[in-house]
């Protein structure tokens, strides 16, 4: 770094079109390029040029016709969507109203609000689970707290599909709250208040002012969350039933337990094809936003 | 400010109440199970308080293994994640160079791919490089994990230091390279620190990539933690460990927010 | 249109008074400036009026109806805001046309009503843009055109020039003031700038911490501040410490009639009621600073007194020469407060 930097000649601005920019970019460049985007490509390609009994390589697409016509992965596939989809529609039910909350609130009732629901972010994945597991799961404090002001019947949603669901809504929360709020912050106080003036209510701020306003931050909320969700392995590993399980769990399963790295990268791409529609919306709504910025 | 939302306060104590059992209970409950020796199930609280399952857990001598492992892997990670993208973000904010926008992009895009099957194709491939199992494999799914982060915040950081700043310092005198040291990296460093701060945190904590590269033959502290949970060990020490573990990186991770504000996160990612 | 009256109107924000109890009426048809510095209270004042934040105390009393605790829609008040508060998601049409959509007007009817509106404030061929491709003046005249259209009682506006440069300000407060004529519509500008005040309005009140220091015409404020505040914040004021004895000032050697009280006092002179002459107080010339029309000469009377004179050009001045001054017109004030005023003697 030294050395680009003492070269240049001292009236230079340092702002200049100098490819040694390329050069400091290079490292972690090559490190995605062979480790992220080299690998991904590579599984896929692997999936579809197979090595044959023989010995020789063709193209097939035989894992494919397997996972589409295998019942228990199908299955997984679906609750794979179910639980995803659940997750997101809780996520911003869940966040929608605390931003919103906290928009158009001060005092000590929002500083607390914001306090707790960011401070997922600061525990690890493998402590929230902890903490579910003894705090949903069966005889846990949420029961005997239940049990104490007379409900019973609870049925724990530990190793059912909601505990996933609960688990995920619980890491995701924290993200989902501050690009909701970021996305708030962009809505002056006065456009709400005009609108009032003009006679909207509550339903018809939100509908017509808020949720337009805050269109790119939803976008942004629902594709990562969609792309997170539906590749997670660590919760519905750890929370949900085994049978059927998510594509995290049952890729992880199909690599490690039943060692088939060809069937593995065959699930792997699948879920790739499918999370590319939300990944598209992400780098497109990114992309957007950039060249807004530049026009500025 | 808004009229209607101002009379009356209910929906703040409804989000104040799912809040409380959905996030603070079930963290109050690994607190009270870390101090607890007996708890029996109709009971509240713990029918015995103590600390008898920390001396416990501390004596164990693959809880420190673990924990030496994971401290050693974290700060290898945290340093050459700093080395390698340290110097890519002062060029993002500082620089112009060809195809500057398709390669900030691209970094981006790293957030476009769902984790977990990109973690398999990853080990797909070290499974033919025999990378699989090994410390080296694990530090390099771990590294890849760190680069977003450690590349935005500091590009923001430099970005925000005032160019007139930079310039004030030419103008009397200074050279490109003491304006970068004295000017641009102090004004920069609380950001720089922060991210250094997370990305061991994070890489502490890091599962899946651990859990599908290294496991078994790499333990890592969460690994390990898994293992008890999911062995149903005796419950207390994975209560121990995540107070004891977890309360430090609290802190820090406060710490670091402090530096940095909270809509950083959320702007880095495209909000 | 309507008549508009504050009746012991005040606004206490977490035990801190921001607004302390005030009376105020306002004809139909008239254009009221609220002048004062920031935190005076005139933006919690407008914004009462216009139902954004609930009295602590009094009426707010439109065409006789007390409105003070109603919700903003339900008032025939409309509020431009400060930053233009636009809906950046909906083109200018929109923009313009929602309140009436609430209204369920038909379409055509609304239409109309938006190319009228539009065509008012000078935007006529601007519908279909979007409110980031427009100016900052366009787009405050969207803003107005977005309260006109709904036909209220008495418009609002607080501040609403405030983020535009100084040339864009005196054209829109001019169209402003043609519309307002045209409509004859009970208007209330709350302004920080005095220029604004003194060229738009019928009557100006001058606030202070909350309070109200004066009401009056522009000439009357300006001609005739009752308050020492009033003085200082509207144009520039020399105030020269004295005394009174016997019905006469004396301060830095002027010695002018006083209808007070014996007793320390303020004498107050305005830059151009200084008249030279042969006999009066004599002070040195420190600065000389050309202001096109005339000259503005920044002087010092032997005790250390700081005064400022307006000259006119045929009175060549120069630096470090003296100029004998007397006053055509002078006030005194006391306390802040209490002033007496002379008549010209010119």
């Amino acid at each position: 770094m030294s050395d680009t930097l003492s070269t240049a000649p001292a009236s230079a601005p340092l702002v200049k079109w100098r490819p040694t920019g390329l050069l400091f970019i290079a490292a972690p460049i090559l490190l995605i390029a062979v480790f992220l985007f080299y690998p991904a490509l590579r599984s896929i390609w692997g999936t579809i040029y197979v090595r044959q009994p023989d010995g020789s390589y063709a193209f097939s697409i035989a894992s494919y016709l397997y996972f589409f016509s295998d019942s228990y992965s199908l299955t997984n596939l679906g609750r794979t969507f179910w639980t995803t989809i659940v997750t997101m529609v809780l996520l911003i039910a869940i966040n929608l109203p605390i931003a919103i909350y906290l928009r158009f609130k001060g005092g000590r009732l929002a500083v607390f609000i914001q306090v707790l629901a960011l401070f997922p972010m600061f525990v690890p994945g493998i402590v929230i689970v902890y903490a579910l597991i003894r705090y949903l799961g069966p005889n846990g404090l949420l029961q005997t707290l239940l049990e104490v002001v007379g409900i019973g019947g609870f049925q724990s949603p530990y190793l059912t599909p909601w505990g996933p669901v609960i688990g995920m809504v619980w890491d995701a929360m924290p993200f989902t709250l501050l690009v909701l709020t970021a996305g708030m912050s962009g809505i002056a106080t006065s456009a709400i208040e005009a609108a009032q003036d003009v006679g909207a209510g509550r339903l018809r701020i939100l509908f017509s002012i808020i949720l337009p306003q805050i269109k790119n931050s939803l976008l942004v909320v629902t594709s990562l969350n969609f792309l997170g969700l539906f590749g997670q392995a660590f919760m519905p590993f750890m929370l949900g039933p085994t049978s059927p399980e998510m594509m995290g769990p049952f890729m992880l399963r199909t690599f490690s337990t039943v060692r088939d790295p060809l069937q593995a990268a065959t699930q792997a791409t699948i879920v790739f094809a499918l999370c590319s529609v939300a990944g598209l919306a992400y780098v497109r709504s990114i992309a957007k936003r950039r060249a807004a910025e530049l026009v500025k | 400010m808004i009229g209607f939302i101002k009379r009356l306060d209910w929906p703040g104590y409804v989000l104040a109440l799912f809040l409380i059992f959905f996030i603070l209970l079930p963290i109050v409950t690994v607190f009270l199970w870390a101090f607890t020796e007996q708890w029996f199930y109709p009971s509240v609280l713990p029918t015995k308080w103590g600390l008898r399952y920390w001396f416990k857990v501390l004596e164990r001598p693959d809880v420190w293994a673990a924990f030496f492992t994971s401290v050693q892997l974290s700060a290898i990670v945290t340093a050459l994640s700093a080395v390698i993208c340290l110097p890519a973000a002062y060029a993002f904010a500082r620089m112009e160079f060809p195809g500057k926008q398709f390669f900030m992009m691209s970094f981006l895009m790293g957030n476009a791919f769902p984790r977990f099957a990109l973690i398999i194709s990853i080990a797909v491939l070290f499974l033919t490089l025999n990378l699989v199992g090994t410390y080296l494999g694990v530090v390099i799914i771990q590294l890849l994990n760190t680069i977003l982060l450690m590349i935005w915040l500091p590009t923001a950081a430099f970005q925000a230091v005032s160019r007139n700043m930079e310039e004030a310092a030419m103008d009397v005198g200074a050279s490109p390279l003491r304006v970068f040291w004295h000017i641009t990296l102090p004004q920069a460093l609380p950001a720089i620190g922060a991210a250094l701060l997370m990305t061991f945190v994070w890489t502490f904590y890091e599962t899946e990539g651990a859990w599908l590269v290294g496991a078994p033959r790499v333990q890592t502290m969460p690994l390990l933690m898994m293992s008890m949970i999911n062995n149903q060990l005796v419950v207390q020490y994975g209560a121990v460990l995540s107070v004891a573990l977890w309360v430090p990186s609290l802190v820090a991770l406060l710490l670091a927010r402090r530096v940095m504000g909270s809509d950083s996160f959320a702007k880095g990612l495209g909000a | 249109m309507a008549s508009l009256s504050l009746a012991g109107v005040s606004k206490e924000f977490n035990k801190m008074t921001a607004v302390s109890p005030l009376s105020l009426d306002i004809a139909d048809g008239e254009l009221v400036c609220l002048l004062g510095p920031s935190g005076s209270g005139k933006s919690t004042l407008l914004r009462m009026i216009g139902g954004f934040e609930a009295p602590s105390s009094g009426q707010v009393l439109i065409a006789g109806q007390d409105v003070a605790h109603t919700r903003p829609d339900k008032r025939p008040t409309a509020m431009v805001f400060q930053s233009h508060a636009l809906w950046t998601h909906m083109n200018v049409f929109d923009n313009v046309a929602f309140g009436l959509k609430l209204r369920k007007l038909s379409k055509a009817a609304i239409e109309t009503k938006v190319m009228e509106a539009l065509e008012l404030v000078g935007l006529g061929g601007y519908h279909k843009r979007m409110p980031r491709q427009l100016s900052g003046g366009q787009q405050q005249r969207v803003a107005i055109a977005r309260c006109l259209v709904l036909e209220p009682k008495i418009l609002l506006m607080d501040e609403p020039f405030a983020s535009l440069d100084q040339h864009l300000r005196e054209r829109l407060r001019e169209e402003v003031r043609q519309i307002q004529r045209k409509l004859k519509i009970t208007t209330l500008f709350v302004t920080h700038a005095q220029d604004e005040a003194l060229a738009l309005a019928d009557r100006i009140v001058v606030m202070s911490m909350g309070a109200i220091e004066q009401v009056g015409t522009p000439d009357d404020i300006y001609a005739n501040p009752q308050t020492q505040f009033v003085a200082n914040f509207i144009g520039t004021m020399n105030m020269i410490p004295g005394a009174v004895s016997g019905g006469r000032i004396r301060a830095s050697g002027f010695d002018l009639d006083a209808g007070f009280s014996d007793g320390p006092a303020t004498l107050a002179i305005r830059p151009e009621d200084f008249a030279i002459t042969e006999t009066g107080t004599t002070v040195l010339v420190k600065r000389v600073v050309n202001l096109g029309p005339f000259l503005l000469a920044e002087a010092e009377h032997a005790d250390g007194t700081a005064i400022t004179v307006h000259l006119d050009k045929t009175h060549p001045v120069r630096e470090g020469s003296s100029l004998t001054l007397t006053a055509k017109r002078h006030a005194i004030y006391r306390d802040g407060e209490k002033p007496y005023r002379s008549q010209p003697t010119a």
